[in-house]
């Protein structure tokens, strides 16, 4: 088990605010498992105004993008699990109370995850201490569009709410790197296979009584990045690709929500673009894009297809809080793009247990390290990390990544705080189930 | 996660799994309370007591115990003992004197043995076993040895005192995959490049003021560093890490030494030749330095462990999964006609204890490292250990892939192929669902 010493402890204590939110008596009571699912279409119907996370004006769509929402209730409580096509979301508070009053969700049970293909918009307002490109009126009208779309995602799979099993499995796949290199120009962007990187490929099955799947939960550590800043097409980039790929393996009849995993530190290993010195379009890119993308699909189909245990009656549990740290005031961190500046920033921690796969959500990008500590503590073999969920603070570098030049380090937060507040906040809610 | 095996025959299913239902006992956290003894069961009298290879013990080198820890949590009481000795049989009927004695129920008790080749048996064969059976003096320690066990659960749950604990993992190096594979097939040997499972498991118990009480260890590794011309009675590696322990925390702090999946580990230095039978050294200075790492390892380990729960649900459960048997026929083999001939069913034990979100796996036998890997990867629990040779001791249990290969303890595996892996993979996370 690793430890923090005392005395980061006793900064955590001082400077993290962890306010735990009411979990319902008789959440962790078992009940019949019902899922549903839906899709909803969020390709812009105008591209005026919008742009790459790069700041590039987008001129035409290669693929569309979605939400996809997926509804669980075990009679007891019911959860929401969303995922967009989008480079990320701000903070999710607003839009999940509203489905909340909507739908009847409890607004902590509903995780709103942003697959972050860098060639997609952005949704929401960039939150205190984050680095983001914030966007003008058309970014706020794309927003109100996405945020009603999804709550029609939700709206449908609830709809759709039907006796189901699930299960989950591991599967590997080595399309993710490590991109922190070392060239003789220093540490930048590139690919080390040297340093930490998760292959897991992660999938959680929903079918119906039947045995035919109602959708798949896929979890993989990678940033959405095969298409590069030169971009102009609106895309859902390999995690769009892998999505379309196991839904029409199933001829539609599936609903794929990709998530990523703690890509904080990962690129797809093959991209389209120079991403060490000059940002520049290397080649055309979406055979690329769609190749690394089958690759995970298949291996997310192979996995789920090797699931041996499922379950029909579970434990379903959500539950959510919030770690301040003190905001990074390093000289080295860059400027915020858009941000509002902080004296502290905040990440929202997320927990859905469906049965004791464990869903933890981190409002951030997060280092591979940080995940593995949560792993090596977690009493659950299947704890599977979501980032990017309910907003996007930026890079969660590992406390040991702090002394390293690396891309995104050091982070909005200080030192001794993410890495020890994510592992502790999300076991702590752990316990709880 | 592993698809059950495309070689389990239609046939072998329907004779297999012929399960008892599972314990319907509602798991409740409530506070942990925890007892823990050791009892020294070092024979009076080695007549007729011999080592695993039939060699007469002469003397005592070291003296072996049995060590008990009771847990409980709420209605709910269950014993985990830990005996220096080489095998049980079926533990039935002393697990049955333990519920009459201290009303812990006889299915939540798991007893197991550190499998020291340097002491006796005790109990009789199983069907499907295969081991040395003993004589008189067998009967005789088994017997004193009973008495001495029931003690040890007695005076542990006497004991019975709020308490905490808390899991961990370290790894230790001292065993490794002893089927090696040479021009003149397979021998034991020393294949650092096979299946191996290096993970020590420590569970740490301690008081409410922070004392310890206890230590639960597990290691995948046969306590066979002294050989077959050994004379002395000795724990070997597990007794030797127990004492390590023990003395390293003071005496009144009880080590439960257990074995992993050790069905295809040796340790990995040993004072003799296993393919020869011939001593090389004395031995027990070897056995001490690698008792000593692996004691440093737990130590390590247990002043890691940060996170210590005083609240717990305890809960047991068990199966009976039963298998088609078989039975090695070496000159058979031999003459290059079939190896094994059908016995009757064979049952396997699988005894599971859930202490909060730890899972402690039971197995009637002897367990091959990818079983061991199978379940860890369908279990629903980070913390899931294996214990071998609880409650019982039938032969080695390969995993599928396996069977075909003239491993020497292929020879002692009691059970068609396509049966006790997913037996026991499907049984146990069959039994956690409940849980």
């Amino acid at each position: 088990m690793r430890r923090h010493k005392p005395i980061v402890v006793a900064i955590c204590s001082l400077a993290v605010l962890l306010l735990p939110s009411a979990v319902p008596a008789g959440a962790t009571e078992r009940g019949p498992l019902r899922a549903g699912a839906a899709r909803v279409d969020v390709t812009p119907t105008t591209l005026a105004g919008l742009t790459n996370l790069w700041g590039t004006p987008f001129e035409g769509v290669h693929d569309k993008i979605y939400v996809r929402a997926l509804v669980l209730d075990n009679s007891r409580t019911t959860a929401a699990l969303v995922a967009g096509d989008v480079v990320e979301f701000g903070d999710t508070t607003a839009v999940r109370q509203r489905i909340a009053n909507e739908t009847g969700i409890p607004a902590d049970n509903i995780l709103i995850s942003a697959t972050h293909d860098h060639n997609a918009p952005r949704v929401g307002a960039v939150s205190p201490g984050a680095s983001a490109r914030a966007g003008g009126p058309a970014t706020a009208a794309y927003t109100e569009f996405v945020y009603e779309r999804l709550l029609e995602a939700v709206r449908q799979a609830k709809a759709r709410l039907a006796p189901a099993r699930v299960g989950a499995g591991a599967g590997h796949a080595d399309v993710n790197t490590n991109r922190n290199e070392l060239t003789p120009k220093g540490w930048k962007l590139g690919v080390n296979p040297d340093l930490p990187s998760d292959k897991t490929v992660w999938v959680v099955k929903f079918e119906n009584t039947a045995g035919d799947p109602i959708a798949y939960f896929v979890n993989y550590a990678v940033h959405a990045v095969v298409m590069g800043p030169e971009n102009k097409l609106v895309t859902g980039d390999i995690a769009g690709a892998t999505s379309r790929y196991i839904e029409q393996h199933f001829d539609d009849k599936v609903v794929a929500l990709w998530t990523s995993g703690p890509a904080g530190d990962q690129n797809p290993k093959f991209m389209a673009w120079d991403t060490t010195f000059t940002n520049k379009t290397l080649r055309p890119g979406f055979g690329l894009m769609e190749s690394q993308a089958q690759i995970l699909a298949e291996e997310a189909i192979r996995t789920a297809s090797g699931v041996d245990h499922t379950l029909s009656d579970i434990r379903l549990m959500g539950a959510q809080r919030m770690l301040t740290c003190p905001a990074n005031l390093d000289p080295r961190r860059p400027a915020p793009i858009a941000g509002p500046p902080s004296s502290e920033v905040n990440i929202r921690l997320g927990l859905v247990m469906i049965d004791r796969i464990a869903l933890a959500a981190v409002s951030a990008e997060v280092y591979t390290n940080i995940y593995w500590h949560l792993k090596k503590e977690s009493p659950f073999t299947n704890t599977i990390m979501v980032t990017l969920v309910n907003d996007r603070l930026g890079y969660l570098p590992d406390d040991a990544a702090y002394e390293m030049p690396y891309f995104g380090v050091p982070g909005p937060a200080q030192k001794n705080c993410a890495e020890p507040g994510i592992v502790n906040g999300i076991l702590e809610m752990m316990d709880r189930f | 996660m592993t698809k059950c095996r495309e070689v389990l025959a239609a046939g072998l299913l329907a004779l297999s799994f012929v399960a008892a239902p599972p314990r319907t006992i509602a798991a409740e956290r409530a506070p942990l309370r925890a007892g823990a003894s050791r009892v020294d069961i070092t024979p009076t009298d080695l007549t007729g007591l011999t080592n695993m290879w039939r060699t007469p013990l002469e003397k005592v080198r070291d003296r072996i115990y049995v060590r008990a820890l009771v847990l409980a949590s709420g209605s709910a009481t269950a014993a985990l003992v830990a005996a220096e000795l080489l095998e049980f049989g079926d533990t039935g009927s002393l697990r049955g004197q333990i519920e009459r004695e201290t009303g812990i129920p006889a299915d939540s008790v798991l007893i197991a043995p550190t499998h020291a080749h340097t002491t006796p048996r005790v109990g009789v064969l199983s069907t499907g076993a295969s081991a040395v059976v003993g004589g008189a003096g067998t009967a005789a320690y088994t017997v004193k040895a009973y008495a001495d066990i029931v003690e040890a659960v007695r005076q542990a749950k006497a004991g019975l005192q709020p308490a905490r604990f808390g899991i961990g993992k370290g790894m230790s190096d001292v065993n490794v995959n002893r089927d090696e594979y040479t021009p003149k097939g397979y021998i034991w040997g020393n294949v650092l490049d096979g299946p191996s499972d290096k993970t020590v498991w420590v569970a740490r118990f301690e008081k409410l003021s922070g004392e310890p009480v206890a230590f639960f260890i597990n290691h995948g590794v046969h306590s066979v560093v002294m050989g077959p011309d050994t004379r002395e009675l000795t724990g070997d590696l597990g007794g030797a890490v127990s004492r390590f322990v023990e003395e390293y925390f003071g005496n009144d702090v009880v080590a439960l030494w257990t074995v992993g999946a050790a069905g295809d580990q040796n340790s990995r230095y040993q004072n003799w030749d296993p393919n020869s039978g011939k001593p090389r050294e004395p031995g027990f200075g070897l056995m001490e330095a690698l008792g000593r790492m692996q004691g440093e390892e737990v130590v390590r380990v247990a002043g890691s462990i940060t996170r210590m729960s005083d609240q717990a649900a305890v809960w047991t459960a068990h199966r009976t999964v039963t298998c088609p048997g078989q039975r090695a026929d070496r000159e058979a083999a031999r003459r290059g006609e079939p190896a094994f001939t059908d016995i009757g069913p064979v049952d396997l034990r699988l005894s599971l204890l859930m202490l909060g979100n730890v899972a402690f796996a039971g197995v009637s036998a002897e367990v091959y490292t990818r079983i061991y890997d199978h379940l860890r990867e369908d279990s629903p629990f980070t913390n899931t250990i294996l214990l071998s040779m609880v409650n019982d001791r039938l032969g080695y249990l390969i995993d599928d892939q396996s069977y075909g290969r003239t491993y020497r303890p292929a020879f002692g595996v009691p059970v068609r192929r396509g049966c006790a892996e997913p037996g026991i993979v499907d049984g146990f996370v069959e039994m956690m669902s409940q849980y």
